[in-house]
This record gives C-alpha cells, sequence and structure tokens, in this order.
C-alpha cells in the first residue's frame, strides 16, 4: 500500500518545500495550513509520517502533537522548529507527559528532507548522513 | 519596515510574556481581595511585589509604558511606612493601568518603533558610565567590569538600559529576526534545489541555480550564526556542580600547551592550596579562562616581553583568578568597550568580538564579577572573583531571571 | 585509539527514547561485547550540540571514535531496527 505523508504547517513556501522534495518518490504527500484542519486529516487517514510546525496560529504544534497521540501513539511525528530556548519549553511539558516525537531543525533542504524520510518509510529504517561539503 | 511589529517580538515571547501576565492577574487578584477584606489595606510586601513583577515584566518584554508603571509605583512605595498601606486611588490607579498596559500589549494593539528600539540599543552599547553595569567607571579610567551587587542596586532604580539589559535587548532582537528568516531561507532552498533537479546540467541557468544555492546556504549559516549566538547569551543554569577554579585552569592551560609553546610564551602559576570548589558550570568557566588566556596569546604576537601569569587565591568570600599577560596594553577608550558584543581590536575576519561578551555573561550569571585593568604599554590583567557562598551564586541567577535577563 | 565512542542524539527523554537507548545498547554489546562508550543526548536539553555536531534531526547515531566519524539517522524502536543500525555505524566500507 502507499505511503502516505501529512504537513502540517500554516506557511505555504513549507509546505511547499515538502512537497517538491517528495515528488518523485511514490508517497503521497498531504498537507495541512493548520494544525485543526490536520487533526481531521490524521482522524480519517492515518498516516505513516507527520510533519508538525510548532508555532501556529489557532491550536499550536503541541496541542496538535497531544491530540495526535490520543488517537495514535505509533505514528512518527517529527516537530519540525528552528531549535530554539523559548520553543522548547512548551515541548519540555510533552516530555513530561511521556509524548513521543522527534525533533528536525529547521531549516532543512530536500535532500535531507528525503533522506528523512527514506529513512523512516523504508526498511530496514536507516540510513547513513553525508558530511555537509559546504560547512 | 520602519517599525517592528509588537506582534513579532511577542509571537517569539509568548510564553514569557503570558506567564508574567498570569502572575500579575495573581498578584492584583490577590490585592482586591485583601482590599475587599481588609477595607483598603494590603500588606507593603504584596505591593511591593507587583511592583516588581511589573518592573520585571517591563524589562523582558521591553515595553516603557510599563516601565514607567513601575517606576511611579516604586517611587510611591518606597515613601510609606509600615508593614500594611491603605490603598489610595492613585496606587490603585497605577496598579490597574500596569495590568492594562500589559494586556493591551499582548492584544497586539501597541507597536514599537523600531527606531526607539534602536536607539536604546545604541545607547547601551555606548556605555553611559553613570547608570550602566560593567562600563568605565569616571574615576579609575583604567579598571572596567561588573560593580558590586550594591552599587548595581543604586541605579537600578532609574536605569533606563544597563549594559545588562542592553546585552538582553540585543540577543532578543537577533533572536527575533533569525526565526522570522528561518522560514523564507528554508522555503528558498528547496525552491532552487526542486529547479537544479529538473534543469538539464548544459542549461546555462543550472550555474546559475548553483550559485543561488550556495548563496541561500550562506545566508541560512549566517543566520544559525546568530541564532547560536542569542542561546549562548540566554543559556541558563545547566550542569552545576562544584568543581575547583584550579582544575577548570590546569586544564585551559594545558589545552593551550601547544599554542603557548609555539608561541614562546612563558606562563606562570600561583595557586593557592586548599582553595575550596565553586558551584559552577564548569564549562561555562572553562570557556571564560579559555577565552581570556586565548585573548592574551594574541595579544602578545607582538610583544617582545612574552609572558602570562595566572593567580588563584581565596579572597574573602570568593575565589579570585588573576590573569595578567606582558602584551601591549589596552587603549583607554577601548578599555570601556570590551565587554560590549561585536567589539573587537582584531582585523576582520578574525573573531566577530563575542567572547569577553561571552564571558561577562558567563561570569554574572555565577553571580562572580570580572574586571579588566589595563595600561598601554604595559599590559593587561583580569580579575575574575566566584562566589563560594552557593546560595549566593543561586540567588543572583533567580534575580536575573526575574529582571528579565 | 581504538576506544569506540558513540552518541546517540534524542529528542527529549521519554520512556520510547529510554526504550532506544536500551535498544542500541543492546545491538552494540551484541556486536562489540562491553567494549564500547555510549553516550544518550537529549537535544531538548542540550540544543547546542545540534550545530556543533551537525545534527538535523533525531535519533542520530554518531560514531566520534575510531576515526573518520559516521552519522546514522535511524529508526531505534526495535532491537532489529537498532540492530541495522549499529550495523552500518560500525561498517564503514557500507554504502548507502
Amino acid at each position: 500500500m502507499k505511503k502516505n505523508v501529512l504537513v502540517i504547517d500554516d506557511d505555504a513556501v513549507i509546505r511547499k518545500s515538502f512537497t517538491l522534495a517528495l515528488e518523485d518518490t511514490g508517497y503521497q504527500v498531504d498537507t495541512a495550513e493548520s494544525g485543526e484542519k490536520g487533526l481531521e486529516m490524521q482522524k480519517n487517514a492515518r498516516y505513516d509520517l507527520i510533519f508538525l510546525d510548532l508555532n501556529m496560529p489557532g491550536l499550536d504544534g503541541t496541542q496538535v502533537l497531544q491530540e495526535i497521540r490520543k488517537l495514535d501513539d505509533r505514528v512518527p511525528v517529527y516537530v519540525v522548529t528552528a531549535f530554539y530556548q523559548q520553543f522548547f519549553d512548551r515541548l519540555r511539558a510533552i516530555e513530561k507527559e511521556g509524548i513521543k516525537f522527534e525533533l528536525l531543525k529547521k531549516p532543512v533542504d530536500g535532500e535531507r528532507i528525503l533522506l528523512l524520510t527514506k529513512s523512516v518509510l523504508e526498511n530496514p529504517g536507516c540510513i547513513r548522513q553525508e558530511e555537509d561539503k559546504d560547512e | 519596515m520602519n517599525r517592528i511589529h509588537r506582534a513579532e517580538l511577542i509571537k517569539v515571547f509568548n510564553e514569557e510574556s503570558h506567564s508574567i501576565i498570569d502572575k500579575m492577574r495573581e498578584d492584583l487578584a490577590a490585592l482586591n481581595k485583601d482590599m475587599r477584606d481588609k477595607n483598603n489595606d494590603v500588606r507593603t510586601k504584596d505591593l511591593f511585589r507587583y511592583a516588581h513583577t511589573l518592573w520585571g515584566s517591563s524589562g523582558t518584554v521591553g515595553f516603557q509604558e510599563i516601565e514607567r508603571i513601575a517606576g511611579a509605583l516604586q517611587e510611591i512605595l518606597m515613601d510609606l511606612n509600615g508593614a500594611s498601606v491603605k490603598l489610595t486611588p492613585d496606587i490603585i490607579l497605577l496598579v490597574t493601568e500596569g495590568v492594562e498596559a500589559c494586556e493591551t500589549l499582548l492584544e497586539q494593539k501597541e507597536v514599537i518603533n523600531y527606531q526607539e528600539l534602536m536607539g536604546r540599543l545604541r545607547k547601551a552599547a555606548e556605555g553611559k558610565p553613570k547608570k550602566s553595569v560593567g562600563a568605565v567607571s569616571t574615576t579609575t579610567k583604567e579598571s572596567v567590569g561588573t560593580q558590586l551587587p550594591k552599587e548595581r542596586g543604586k541605579s537600578s532604580k532609574n536605569a533606563h538600559l544597563t549594559e545588562r539589559e542592553g546585552i538582553s535587548e540585543v540577543s532578543m532582537l537577533i533572536a527575533a529576526t533569525a526565526h522570522e528568516l528561518n522560514n523564507p531561507m528554508m522555503g528558498i532552498i528547496n525552491l532552487v534545489q526542486y529547479c537544479l533537479k529538473h534543469t538539464p546540467e548544459d542549461d546555462k541557468r543550472h550555474a546559475v541555480l548553483q550559485d543561488t544555492e550556495q548563496e541561500t546556504k550562506r545566508c541560512i549559516a549566517i543566520v544559525k550564526r546568530l541564532l547560536a549566538f542569542s542561546l549562548l547569551l540566554t543559556a541558563g543554569q545547566e550542569g552545576r556542580k562544584k568543581e575547583s577554579c584550579t582544575a577548570i585552569m590546569n586544564k585551559v592551560l594545558k589545552s593551550l600547551s601547544y599554542n603557548i609553546e609555539r608561541e614562546k610564551v612563558s606562563v606562570t602559576h600561583d595557586y593557592s592550596e586548599g582553595l575550596p570548589a565553586v558551584w559552577m558550570t564548569p564549562s561555562k568557566i572553562e570557556q571564560t579562562f579559555l577565552n581570556i588566556i586565548g585573548n592574551a596569546l594574541d595579544a602578545l604576537k607582538e610583544s617582545e616581553k612574552k609572558q602570562i601569569d595566572v593567580k588563584v587565591r581565596r579572597k574573602g568570600e570568593f575565589i579570585q583568578v588573576r590573569i595578567s599577560d606582558s602584551g601591549t596594553g589596552i587603549d583607554p577608550q577601548n578599555l570601556e568597550r570590551i565587554f560590549q558584543p561585536f567589539f573587537s581590536t582584531k582585523p576582520a575576519g578574525q573573531g566577530v568580538g563575542l567572547g569577553l561578551c561571552v564571558s561577562l555573561t558567563n561570569i554574572e550569571k555565577h553571580g562572580g564579577k570580572i574586571t579588566c585593568e589595563s595600561k598601554t604599554g604595559q599590559g593587561t590583567k583580569f580579575e575574575i572573583l566566584l562566589p563560594l557562598d552557593r546560595r549566593k551564586t543561586r540567588r543572583e541567577q533567580n534575580e536575573k531571571e526575574r529582571s528579565g535577563n | 585509539m581504538n576506544e569506540l565512542r558513540i552518541y546517540l542524539f534524542l529528542s527529549s527523554e521519554t520512556p520510547h527514547s529510554l526504550m532506544c537507548v536500551k535498544n542500541t545498547r543492546l545491538a552494540l554489546e551484541e556486536r562489540v561485547g562491553g567494549q564500547f562508550d555510549l553516550e544518550p543526548v537529549s537535544l531538548l536539553d542540550h540544543p547546542e550540540l545540534s550545530e556543533e555536531r551537525d545534527i538535523f534531526v533525531t535519533p542520530t547515531l554518531e560514531r566520534t571514535s575510531p576515526h573518520p566519524s559516521v552519522k546514522i539517522i535511524a529508526d531505534l524502536s526495535s532491537i532489529r531496527s537498532a540492530s541495522a543500525a549499529v550495523r552500518l555505524l560500525l561498517n564503514d566500507n557500507e554504502k548507502k
């Protein structure tokens, strides 16, 4: 069955980044411009991988994460965030509740989005990260 | 483009602002209750606590209106005697005004004028001596650094921007801007990479797209550096333990031993025996020593006499660390500014001038003090004091966090 | 310096993370006995390390010693997947 990916982010260019990066992979990539919309989509079609923005108006990332976990504690959820202490404070509350999530550091380019997605959705589930030649 | 909308800053510091407003609402509710129950008598200390919260919040969200209200309230409270005070209409007014101002802030109805913020930052960078911590004291032009806590307390009542708050403002501005840039940067790099993937290599646009990708990566790297800097300045108290300053110093000297030998610098050390350990984040203290000795090594490059002396001893309730070099010394006009962010006398490309600024922050977060004395032609002396009393270290940290550092 | 040093970068310290650490440890023990040093790191607690070590996602395994350093992005939620990751981590010659 075709693997499907959900991207929840209020910024159109971020949603577009994921869509473009994962074009031609054969995965079904769906996007949601709000937490509420994203939750609804997850309820209707269990996704194999979710990318979730932290900082959104309305339901913010941590609230969406909590709601997702109520429905499904297995789906890998990657919280897409610039690593900033202030945002992390919200995540600490999530951590305390023992809710599982992974971190994806923003900004991330297409090559790395593809690498990560493959490592999650393909067997054997691990992949090597090349040295960044431009550092 | 001339106004930084308050909303942007608030978006970034939402959590902190909300918790401060919540605290203020609590305080106000308690005050209201007291007023009802005790017929307008309230405990002075409750009022003080409220004013303190207001004051603290003004430091965090940088809103002059709140600062004005907090200042006015504090002035009134200073004049009151006794454990309880009758709430006069003007006090009640100020208390309510304070909460209203903060709520308005959160409703994003106010904007901060970009020019105003830039002006305050500039003033902080120039280091007005009388009102600043960490600036030159006008009596001894040769020494600069942190003032002792009681001196700091005197000026903070009327302080507009101390150097410490200036650093905090810079940090806030940097973080907010960096964050705003992250999304478009991510968008651009992905859009360009997509185009590259779908442009044949022999197409003349391919090379241009590659350049675009390069330049975008360069922008991202710059934004990362900015964010890392702002993180450095606002890092907290993680990883604290009891550690010996002598041990840290030895570690630093050892890690620099290759450079010391290569530059043919003679290093002497004089460590007192049996010194008690200090409650610290070892990596931060290590970073500070490393920075100062590293600077000394750079200063000695052009010097005939190449000597660094390191002394660690006890001075009352502090461990005193002195690092002196026989270098060319620091010009008096530069001496005022060495602890400021982005100040550097090195040629462009060699460091960005953050080392001493970060060191100042590190030491102050430990409740310590760092000062510098220097005379051109006679070398430079740094003195670091770290408190032995663990409670003092923690109290200083809490105080700084409450005042919106 | 032949000592095997490995960092496991995790998002946080949740039961799931602890399980990943346990799986990794078991997988390593299976392959190299007790001769390794595994250090789990929570990026929530140490975000600055992501920049220093160029870690962009969790979980990431990084072998820092012996050289050259290798980074593996991996699913560590089962012993089987952790073993695959460790195999990749320790085998220099294996291509993507």
